[in-house]
């Protein structure tokens, strides 16, 4: 190969390579704003509540997941605050007894179930865990999905190569598996694929 | 450097470009991400999102009747679990049963009935009008009724008790020539010998294996889904803390239940009675038992350790000590078992294993095989004609016009062989009522679709071996498809075109009535899933409390039997002495003949619930292709030095040749096989995955088996050789 050979191919070569690990990435997602904003560092500094108050367990063992109006509506009888989301929210969904449409960032595919129950219980394990910092967030980022699989980008990470995803983010099998293995646990594929 | 840019410029460039790509994340995560966008395909069934809730049910995959908790989101289940503490799993689950929601989408489901068409071994389907199948068995049925044929109109029901096996005998009572058969592969063909030296019927006796000390196991597989699976392993794990309960499992193979055993004792294949014998020849001579009828001490004699030792292959020692634990470490209880591929021993081979029992003092109210009440039939098949029960072995060969086949599985193997030499040649026509195309099924001339696991209302009589009577029925939780057929309305919809008289009941409605006649006994407790608790029957008022609490998958438990006194007949059975003796004899002494031209004895085996004709759900695949936790279909397992004799090589294919027909196998060295002998194991039908417009039937192990008269095929003599 001569001179112009061997620079067209590194021009290839390093020219995919920026492409990959900075163009890439970004195109596999589209964004979605969530329908209100809600800001958890107000709920948890200012009232006092903790995670457990609004994602809690249920007597029989189930998760209760993201709160309902139910929950909400115990404080948000009325407008409380000055902002604009907190006014949509009371009036738009609340008093039209219509559930907020969210984007959950950490929904799972069908196949797979999580007890969070034998987590949180019997793990001991904080929310901080797989849920990073979410529940100090005092707004909710968009939500990055996928165009190829549907799923959001909290579940492949925040890092294209899944080399050095911070603690708390990742949240595919492969992360289950390794803190499974970190903690002397072995599971088969029946313990989630159920 | 050249300034045009030419083809190889842009090979290079691109060249470039394809090696880069392998350090990014672009073919990584295209190839996750395309992976999990197959997942969602409009096609494949999601469960609706909605609310988590769980159900509660019995599984009906097989006859134990093992509780499940399903989860299901928006009504639809997405998942089951064994129930903790329930009576029958105590919260375990086969592999089968975890996967049984998943059966409602499996890609053999017939959805519309079909005619079957047979061009060497290839099958193909086109869709069928279930009238024109109606009236094909109607004409026939009334050419038979007008005289001019002796045929019979026989209906296949491998788990009798239920409430449809009751509206088959009493259709089949209403027809002429009409024939209930049963094929026993639920277990009572293992209990034939009991039945020889009692006179009694084996449904209602079951095993106190709670209870026993000791259990010499006669090729019951135990720990690999017997009867209620994990009721051995509860007794184990319980005499565990008191280190009182063994298991000593008599097997050729080393099985998953002789791996677990105490103890295994690998006798040559075929002369288990004869160890029997060995064992009953001690305990009398060593005075452990009171009173033997003399004429049997004197068959027992001739069956000295040395000589049974000769015979089995195993150590007199052994003989002797095995025997001493069963009098000294009781109560002791011995089975006499199916192989789920392998099939029962013969009659004759069980009455000397059953008899140790009745040596032991072992049957009787509260003893180790125990009297119990029959779980009685609705008000509609009460004081009323039934057809009698037949075995398949006892229906003449070339006889049967009409076979309806019931494909609600047992889990154990049955060789179409058996089947075939009972049909008509040529002449035969062969409806099966199954949900799949799998099995046995594919031999039918049609297929009327059934529902599958948890999509009608099902009834589950005791397993075979259930020490007292239960009862429990399985809910729905699906809708099946539009031209889907509840066997018990094929039934009503002949009965209509032949002018017999059926119930008029919806399937539903005689299960029900058939759980009123329950409550009204007034006995025994009901098991209630959702809380755990158990109710006395007599403190559930009304028979709709009754039959809701069955709904929500409870649990009916009879009280046991203490006021019936068991009579031992003969230890001979019904066969006599001279027939028992000459079949021992013949186990005795081998046929040099026959082993010169077939030096190597075949031995099929396998897992219960694969085996069958059922479909198999996709952990099975994990434990057969995946893992190979489990041999597959034409596996040989061979000790190595029958392969070094043969010339046979590991992982290659061998072919082996029957009086039967020829198989080709892949050999697997083993050093437990005894050497001499080759067992080829029987696994899930490859085809139950290739839909249903085409499929095959390929040969397996049943097909070179010798089937014999009574129904057995547990050896065959053999040829073993390379391809």
């Amino acid at each position: 190969m001569n001179n112009k050979g061997v620079l067209l191919f590194f021009t290839g070569f390093i020219g995919m390579l920026l492409f990959g690990w900075f163009v890439f990435p970004p195109l596999m997602y589209q964004s979605f704003e969530q329908p209100i904003q809600f800001s958890h560092v107000t709920h948890t500094d200012m009232t006092g509540m903790s995670c457990n108050d609004c994602h809690y367990v249920k007597s029989d063992g189930r998760f209760s997941g993201i709160p309902t109006n139910e929950n909400c509506s115990m404080c948000h009888m009325a407008v409380l605050g000055e902002t604009e989301d907190e006014k949509i929210f009371v009036e738009e969904y609340l008093m039209k007894d219509k559930e907020v449409p969210w984007f959950v960032y950490a929904r799972q595919p069908e196949n797979v179930y999580f007890p969070h129950v034998q987590h949180i219980e019997l793990a001991e394990m904080s929310c901080e865990t797989c849920h990073g910092d979410h529940g100090s967030s005092e707004i909710l980022r968009p939500f990055q999905r996928n165009r190829i699989s549907g799923y959001s980008r909290d579940i492949w990470g925040p890092s294209a190569s899944r080399i050095n995803n911070p603690p708390g983010t990742g949240m595919k099998m492969n992360d289950c598996i390794r803190c499974h293995e970190d903690d002397g646990l072995t599971i088969g594929c029946i313990g989630c694929h159920k | 450097m050249s300034k045009t840019f030419n083809r190889r410029d842009i090979i290079k460039l691109v060249g470039g470009g394809l090696a880069g790509m392998v350090f990014t994340p672009i073919p990584w995560k295209l190839l996750d991400d395309i992976s999990i966008w197959t997942q969602n395909w409009s096609w494949i069934p999601v469960p609706p999102k909605g609310e988590i809730n769980s159900k509660y049910s019995i599984c009906t995959i097989c006859t134990a009747g093992c509780g499940i908790r399903a989860r299901c989101v928006a009504g639809q289940p997405v998942s089951l679990w064994g129930i903790k503490d329930h009576p029958v799993n105590d919260g375990a689950l086969c592999p089968l049963g975890f996967g049984g929601h998943h059966l409602a989408y499996h890609p053999a489901r017939l959805r519309h009935p079909v005619k079957l068409v047979n061009d060497n071994n290839t099958i193909t389907t086109t869709e069928a009008d279930r009238d024109d199948i109606i009236s094909i068995i109607a004409d026939t049925i009334a050419n038979i009724g007008s005289g001019r044929s002796n045929e019979i109109v026989a209906a296949l029901d491998n788990r009798p008790g239920r409430t449809v096996s009751f509206a088959y005998r009493k259709l089949l009572a209403e027809i002429p020539n009409g024939m209930y058969v049963t094929t026993g592969s639920n277990g009572t063909d293992s209990m034939e010998g009991f039945s020889e030296i009692t006179g009694e019927n084996v449904n209602t006796f079951g095993f106190n294996i709670e209870k026993a000390k000791t259990i010499v196991s006669f090729g019951a597989p135990l720990m690999e889904g017997w009867g209620i699976p994990g009721r051995v392993y509860g007794a184990m794990k319980n005499g565990i803390h008191d280190k009182q309960f063994k298991l000593i499992q008599v097997e050729p193979r080393f099985s998953h239940s002789a791996s677990v055993a105490d103890q295994w004792i690998p006798v040559t294949p075929g002369t288990e009675a004869i160890f029997a014998l060995g064992i009953a020849h001690v305990l009398i001579k060593q005075n452990f038992v009171e009173e033997v009828d003399e004429s049997y001490k004197n068959l027992v004699a001739e069956y000295t350790p040395q000589r049974v030792s000769d015979i089995t292959g195993i150590r007199r020692e052994l003989i002797v000590d095995t025997a001493r634990s069963l009098a000294t470490n009781g109560p002791a209880l011995i089975l006499c078992g199916r192989e789920p591929a392998g099939g029962p021993f013969s009659h004759e081979e069980q009455i000397p294993i059953w008899g140790l029992n009745s040596l032991l003092g072992n049957i009787g109210p509260d003893k180790m095989i125990v009297p119990r009440n029959p779980v009685p039939a609705g008000k509609s098949f009460q004081d009323t004609e039934l057809a009698t029960v037949t075995k398949l072995s006892d229906v003449p060969d070339k006889s049967i016009r009409v076979l309806i086949i019931d494909e609600s599985e047992s889990g154990n193997a049955i060789p179409w062989q058996l089947i075939e030499r009972k049909l008509v040649p040529d002449k035969a026509f062969v409806v099966s009522l199954s949900p799949y195309l799998v099995g046995m099924t594919k031999r039918a001339h049609y297929v009327v679709p059934a529902p599958t696991h948890l999509e009608s209302y099902q009834d589950i009589p005791p397993s075979f071996d259930a020490r007292t009577a239960t009862y429990a029925v399985s809910a729905p939780m699906y809708t099946p498809p539009d031209k889907v057929t509840e066997p018990v309305e094929f039934l009503k919809l002949i009965a209509e075109k032949t002018g017999s008289d059926m119930p008029t009941g919806s399937y539903t409605d005689l299960i029900r009535e058939r759980a009123g006649e329950i409550h009204k006994k007034n006995r025994g407790w009901v098991y209630n899933p959702t809380n755990g608790r158990i109710t006395e029957t007599a403190d559930i008022l009304s028979e709709r409390q009754f039959w809701g609490l069955l709904n929500d998958g409870g649990y009916w438990i009879d009280e046991p039997v203490n006021d019936t006194q068991v009579t031992v007949k003969s230890l001979f059975g019904s066969v006599g002495k001279e027939k028992l003796k000459s079949k021992l004899d013949d186990i005795s002494r081998p046929n040099l003949a026959l082993q010169v031209k077939y030096p190597v004895m075949l031995v099929p085996f396998g897992w219960r619930g694969v085996v069958d004709s059922g479909p198999v759900t996709p952990l099975i695949s994990k434990l057969y292709q995946e893992s190979e936790f489990r041999q597959g279909t034409n596996r040989a397992l061979i000790h190595p030095d029958t392969g070094s004799l043969y010339r046979l090589r590991k992982d290659r294919p061998a072919k082996i040749i029957t009086e039967a027909g020829e198989l080709t196998v892949r050999v697997e060295f083993n050093d437990s096989i005894r050497p001499g002998v080759v067992h080829v194991a029987l696994g899930p039908d490859q085809d139950r995955i290739t839909g249903v417009k085409e499929v095959k039937i390929k040969e397996n192990v049943l097909s070179v088996s010798a089937v014999n008269g009574h129904g057995t095929w547990r050896s065959t003599p053999a040829r073993i050789q390379t391809v």
